[in-house]
């Protein structure tokens, strides 16, 4: 059994992404259908490449610095270098945006050097009057 | 080289599904990074198209079929797609072997 969730991208957006090439002429109507349903497992593929780059580093949080090592890296995203070149090097930004990471409670902070953290206050405010 | 035009990218909602789904439960997703995936995403739709219209050419047929575009799979070395794509495909209607010409390829 298949999981069918529509994630099928449009048939036309794809096409005109394809006719950007100017030496691309006529496309047969199953080819965008195709390429949309290669699309969906490249893109698996990419993330589930850059999570083993995100979970070497002990990371919550999936980034371009992963993605760029993980083009880097890869022979088979070879193509990609150009897109990840425009990222800039990977800072190690620990003071990140808090983002909902589902199914978390463990407040386990990553104890990498990061001096702009926000220090945990928690002791002080306890001791409030 | 930058060919940019945000109006040739895919739309987000499509994107964000399917990273929903491709991301594990614990692990979340950076806002650049899934731009870099939807601009990733139109690199390589560029990119197996030049490669299936070439393999069209050199077959001498002038329209993209879907043949075409499993071989320029094998040939970009991403032959691990092609059993699930052809799964997928088998038994529709848009059979590997079926290619009509898009008409509205025209427009």
């Amino acid at each position: 059994m298949k999981k069918k969730y529509k994630t099928k991208f449009p048939v036309a957006r794809i096409k005109k992404i394809m006719q950007m090439d100017e030496d691309v002429g006529k496309v047969a109507q199953a080819t965008p259908i195709l390429i949309s349903k290669a699309l969906e497992l490249f893109m698996q593929s990419l993330i589930d490449q850059a999570c083993v780059e995100t979970r070497s580093r002990n990371a919550k949080r999936l980034t371009v610095a992963h993605l760029k090592k993980t083009v880097q890296n890869t022979e088979q995203f070879d193509f990609l270098k150009d897109v990840v070149a425009e990222i800039p090097d990977p800072i190690e930004n620990a003071n990140a945006d808090e983002v909902k990471t589902e199914g978390d409670a463990k407040p386990a902070r990553t104890q990498r050097a990061a001096p702009s953290r926000r220090k945990p206050k928690k002791e002080e405010e306890d001791e409030e009057f | 080289m930058s060919t940019s035009i945000d109006d040739n990218e895919l739309p987000k909602a499509n994107v964000t599904r399917i990273l929903k789904h491709a991301l594990p439960a614990s692990t979340a997703l950076q806002k650049d990074a899934k731009l870099a995936i939807s601009k990733a995403s139109t690199v390589f739709i560029n990119y197996l198209s030049a490669t299936a219209n070439d393999i069209a050419k050199s077959a001498n047929h002038k329209t993209i079929t879907a043949p075409d575009v499993f071989k320029a799979l094998e040939v970009l070395e991403l032959e691990d797609f092609v059993p699930k794509l052809q799964e997928a495909f088998t038994g529709t209607k848009m059979n590997a072997n079926y290619h009509i010409s898009y008409k509205a390829a025209l427009y």
